[in-house]
């Protein structure tokens, strides 16, 4: 930490400082003594000695983390295997590797042997040797210290120079992102030779530019490391995040000023603009290197692009069943809860979810019903995409079929605050609840309501109950019309076409005095003309396949109704006899999704998340009027209630939110394969940057409380 | 003392200060002990005149003399004299602390604002729940301020304001932040809010000589703490932050100022947080449309489009985010450039505003940096920082252009070194 001193405190300092320096002037530079983790802003793993066996062998190796702290101007070592931070010479405070100001960023050579560490407000390139856990020269000279190192510096004094980030020194650059190919040659473990030179990419979001520098290993005994800044290269716009393949071949770029990602040629510096909806700040490749997954910037989403073709990838949604379609995504984008940070690839694990029982399952590409899933094989997901967000959670995307995953695939819609409006007067859901199932009750009720996974029926005929897609939104409020068939429309059987007017002089009927008006609909109960089940084509409307059995009422007179005229339609000759009809209200049993529930407020109705439906069943009132009649609902009667659709995003979401997520790793710590042989990564730790904390959990156990926090 | 042991007893320091900022107005003990002269005693906030003068309030936080006072510092005066050559006898620069023309406050005075046209300002006072409205009169050459009944300023040290016309009897308790607004028929509003209160209270402020405030409306947005307040000149919005909620989602609430007392006070919790619970600062970019937020746990500066959608509601498009320093404290904005004071770090911290990235930092301002404003004039561009624990004002250059960008020019005020108290 760094704060103005006061006099005796500087005096304190100056006095430590000379110390040090009498006794180490031309050493190489010591890990210092800070505090604990400050803004931490990245994290790289490496395979290292643990701090107790410093000469240690190969095999003795742990995993560590090198973490950047951007407020203390460090790195701190910690030992995931032994899940301490490593000590300095006083074990009460951590080790500290002082890099420049305000490092922002990190990436690691594919040895292990480097890290280089982007300082934000000094404006280059630090590098440490994670061997000696020290920063080292970058220009092979040690009469040469860093411009931004006070030449009183013990790392100045140990000629440690640093690579800039631009080649004229006055500009304020703000690095974002690194990126170091890992190499492609060798075994399963890609590593890069040592004989080539390796390129650094770094993104300089301020200056709209990338820098690339070239490192060379140390060759052989008294010839060291040296990091130079190559060349510029102009790209425009915020340059964010980086993502590089593995042969170093192409860069992926994320911008937070455009509309689109960067995907550059590092060979020809060729740059392709691919669309990615809106600006983005992280980018990442999936492990086979085809995909893109761009985290952007202004939005609650991860766009996906095919890195060979340069083109937007679909989420796959089409070519799967439908049971875990999210809601809220159109098919050309995975859309999460939470403003998205950064992610990292887990694989090995699979990852549960809640069948129609509750029980767990393994997800699968097909996430079948259970009626579907005897005796089918479905592909067990072990790949995961983790994504970190603004709210401390990490979500999981499924990472083959690159979407997200519901956790509770199965799980139908609910009801909920079920309420009644009648003539104005609002009946509050306890009232409606306690008439359920009394003897004499003066209001209708939604009884029951099945989920349905078959909705084959839901549309014919429309009267046989009220049937929701919920889904739309993951949590909608719903409004119900009631149906109200018009009293006195429903006993005749002396109606007959006259055009487009329906005539009937059946007496005592008077269309007027029974409520009917403009704007309601006439039902024809009578069969249509035609040949079986095949409608004369009078009655087909055009376009359409069935009869048309429904028409708008446009005027009413007492002894007849003027109709809307449907196009393609002959009711003279569909219905040449007399008929039977009623005539039910406008919007009868009318289904309206709202997205604030309030009547009027209506969204536009479609399937997006089909894992059922639900039948409602509606009960008329079982108390009678005055007159001992059965009460009539009114024709301004509604039902409105929440539907809750049943989405739910896999996350780990720890019970203790300790801040805004940010970078994540995950690592296979134990190394063992399972039962079939595979490998499984044990643990991802995640930082959180502006609280100071280091978060362990682990993917076979996904538990709230089931991690570990690192300050 | 080592740094560690330093920086225990620092925090020991603040949070006893912290606690004692949260206590009721207590103060009424006035040992009859005036506040010396030409000095600041825990400076809080400032406004600059553009004619050249700095308004300071000083809290009087230890309640060691007998009344807080609102302090006028002659910018361009110290503008004129040789910085590089300190007078010997004057080594702090006190002699451009203009008791003459300053006042008195109750206790714990706090926010100090100045109308657009320069010609009214307005102080916050915890102590006695009051807004002190004072008149404005500056030129090249002096400035004269008035806030008494008989248009005369007493003749004592530091003389109390006095008047309906003047002093501002506010409704809720523990006033924080002022916004003045000049409205298009001429009048101007006062958006006042509240430490230890829920409320934002809405006054009509007389812009002559005859009107008297009064309180036209208060909205409440049923959290504790209502803490700053910014105000969309584009859209009319005002979003406000919060310091001591209940709850650890880092709310924001905002309304629309354009509906009056109709309006509805909407509610947006920025993040789930264990430590979540501190939105602190709240600043308009240029276009009147981005929104910097000032956030404590986690501490960092986040930016929102607040550019209203087909509901007419602002969008809360979130477009970026920067990490800054440790408990940061307050946000200003010159420019293109948003400055955050972090009076724990005694940092500093320029963000650019537009592509929302740190530009630089100065961890050593002073000792406890707490407001900052600004004065643009001939080839300087100054940032004046009040530096609550040391009793001084730093000035600093905040020309982006300049290689001394975040050097610290000036000091006004002798420091006081309390961690020897």
């Amino acid at each position: 930490m760094r704060a103005a001193g006061s006099t005796s405190r500087w005096q304190a300092c100056m006095l430590a400082a000379a110390c040090w320096l009498a006794c180490f002037a031309c050493d190489e530079p010591k890990p210092a003594l800070t505090g604990r983790l400050y803004a931490p802003v990245d994290l790289e793993v490496f395979k290292g000695c643990p701090q107790h066996l410093p000469e240690c062998a190969e095999e003795e190796k742990h995993f560590l983390l090198a973490v950047v702290s951007s407020q203390s101007d460090d790195v701190r070592i910690f030992d995931a295997e032994k899940r301490a931070f490593f000590s300095s010479v006083n074990p009460f405070f951590p080790l500290s590797v002082p890099v420049g100001r305000y490092p922002s960023c990190a990436g690691m050579d594919p040895t292990g042997e480097f890290l280089f560490v982007a300082n934000g407000l000094s404006g280059d390139l630090s590098l440490v040797d994670l061997d000696r856990l020290v920063e080292v020269d970058c220009d092979r000279d040690t009469t040469t210290c860093a411009s931004s190192l006070h030449p009183d510096n013990e790392r100045c004094r140990a000629g440690v120079s640093r690579a800039p980030l631009s080649f004229d020194d006055e500009s304020v650059l703000a690095p974002e992102s690194i990126a170091v190919p890992r190499g492609v040659e060798g075994g399963e473990e890609p590593s890069w030779s040592r004989d080539k030179m390796l390129p650094v990419w770094v993104s300089l979001s301020l200056s709209g530019q990338l820098a690339r520098l070239e490192f060379t290993y140390p060759l052989g005994e008294g010839i060291p490391q040296r990091l130079d800044l190559a060349e510029i290269v102009d790209v425009g716009g915020v340059p964010s995040g980086l993502a590089i393949t593995h042969d170093g071949a192409t860069l992926v770029m994320a911008d937070e000023a455009s509309d689109s990602i960067a995907v550059l040629d590092t060979l020809s510096l060729s740059l392709d603009r691919v669309d990615a909806g809106g600006p983005t700040r992280r980018v990442f490749l999936t492990p086979d290197e085809q995909i893109v997954y761009a985290v952007r910037l202004d939005s609650p989403e991860i766009r996906l692009v095919d890195l060979q073709s340069r083109a937007p990838v679909p989420t796959g949604y089409e070519a799967l069943p439908d049971t875990a379609r999210n809601p809220d995504e159109d098919g050309s984008s995975l859309m999460l809860p939470g403003i998205p940070r950064s992610i990292t690839f887990v694989e090995g694990h699979s990852l549960s979810v809640l069948d129609e029982g509750s029980e767990s399952i393994d997800y699968t590409t097909e996430l079948l019903p259970e009626e579907e899933r005897e005796g089918v094989d479905q592909e067990v997901i072990r790949l995961f995409a983790y994504v970190s967000d603004m709210d401390g959670n990490v979500y999981l995307l499924d990472a083959v079929n690159h979407r997200t995953v519901d956790s509770q695939p199965f799980y139908g819609p609910a009801l909920g605050e079920i309420g009644y409006v009648q003539r104005g007067e609002v009946i509050q859901p306890e009232e409606l609840a306690s008439c359920i199932g009394a003897e004499s009750c003066p209001y209708p009720q939604i009884e029951d309501f099945d989920r349905v996974y078959d909705g084959v029926d839901e549309l014919d005929p429309i009267y046989h109950g009220v049937w929701l897609y919920p889904g739309y939104t993951r949590s909608e409020s719903w409004i119900i019309t009631w149906e109200g068939v018009l009293p006195g429309t429903d006993q005749s059987s002396s109606g007959r076409f006259d055009g487009w007017t329906l005539e009937d002089e059946r007496y005592g009927l008077d269309y007027g005095a029974a409520g009917v008006q403009a704007g309601d609909y006439l039902q024809v109960l009578s069969p249509p003309a035609g040949v079986g089940e095949v409608p004369d084509p009078a009655c087909v409307a055009d376009g359409k396949e069935d009869a048309q059995t429904y028409f708008r009422v446009e005027s009413v007179d007492e002894k007849s109704l003027r109709l809307v005229e449907v196009s393609g339609v002959d009711p003279g000759r569909c219905w040449p006899e007399a008929i039977r009809y009623q005539v039910r209200v406008r919007e009868s049993w009318m289904v309206v999704g709202t997205e604030s529930g309030v009547m009027g407020d209506r969204i536009e109705m479609g399937v997006r998340y089909d894992n059922g439906m639900i039948a409602l069943t509606i009960l008329a009132p079982t108390s009678l009027d005055e007159n001992e009649d059965p009460i009539r609902v009114p024709r301004d009667a509604a039902f409105g209630f929440n539907a809750d659709s049943g989405f739910v995003h896999a996350r780990f979401a720890p019970s203790i939110r300790a801040g805004v997520a940010g970078e994540l790793v995950s690592i296979d710590i134990d190394g063992e394969e399972d039962d079939e042989g595979r490998l499984a990564d044990d643990s991802v730790f995640l930082l959180f940057e502006s609280s100071n904390a280091l978060m362990e959990f682990f993917p076979g156990s996904f538990e709230s409380t089931n991690y570990l926090l690192y300050q | 003392m080592s740094n560690l042991g330093y920086r225990a007893l620092r925090m020991h320091v603040i949070a006893c200060l912290a606690a004692a900022s949260m206590l009721p107005a207590c103060a009424e003990e006035r040992p009859g002990i005036p506040a010396p002269e030409h000095s600041l005693q825990f400076p809080v906030g400032i406004a600059v005149h553009p004619a050249g003068y700095a308004l300071v309030t000083c809290s009087n936080f230890d309640l060691r003399y007998e009344r807080a006072s609102l302090r006028v510092i002659d910018l361009a005066g110290i503008q004129a004299s040789d910085l590089s050559q300190p007078d010997p006898d004057d080594p702090y620069l006190e002699r451009f602390i203009l008791d003459e023309v300053s006042v008195g406050l109750d206790n714990f005075g706090a926010a100090v604002v100045l109308s657009s046209d320069g010609t009214q300002a307005a102080v916050s006072v915890r102590e006695t729940n009051q807004i002190i409205l004072l008149d404005v009169d500056a030129g090249p050459d002096s400035i004269e301020l008035n806030c008494w009944t008989s248009e005369r300023r007493p003749d004592e040290p530091f003389p109390m304001c006095d008047g309906a016309r003047y002093v501002m009897e506010l409704e809720a308790d523990d006033p924080f932040d002022i916004q003045l607004v000049d409205h298009e028929d001429g009048s101007r509003s006062a958006y006042v809010t509240f430490l230890r209160g829920t409320a934002v209270e809405v006054w009509d402020v007389p812009v002559d000589e005859e009107g008297l405030p009064g309180l036209k409306y208060e909205l409440d947005t049923e959290v504790l703490g209502t803490n700053d307040i910014a105000i969309s000149p584009t859209t009319g919005m005002a979003f406000v932050t919060s310091r001591f909620p209940d709850l650890q989602t880092n709310p924001i609430f905002y309304f629309d100022t354009q509906l009056g007392s109709d309006a509805e006070v909407h509610e947006v919790n920025l993040f789930q947080d264990l430590l979540g619970n501190e939105t602190r600062g709240a600043e308009f970019a240029a276009d009147g449309l981005t929104l910097a937020l000032l956030i404590r746990d986690p501490d960092m500066l986040i930016f929102m489009d607040t550019q209203p959608g087909d509901d007419g509601r602002p969008s809360q498009r979130f477009l970026g985010e920067v990490v800054v320093g440790n408990q940061p404290s307050l946000l200003r904005r010159k420019g293109e450039i948003f400055f955050v004071t972090c009076a724990q770090d005694d940092a500093i911290y320029a963000i650019d505003g537009v592509k929302h990235r740190l530009i630089s930092a100065r961890e050593d301002i002073c000792k406890g940096p707490y407001d900052i404003a600004f004065w643009d004039h001939d080839d300087v561009q100054w940032g004046l920082v009040t530096c609550f624990e040391e009793d001084t004002l730093a000035i600093v250059d905040v020309d982006p252009s300049s290689a001394g960008f975040l050097d610290v020019v000036a000091r006004v005020g002798e420091p006081v070194d309390r961690s020897l108290e």
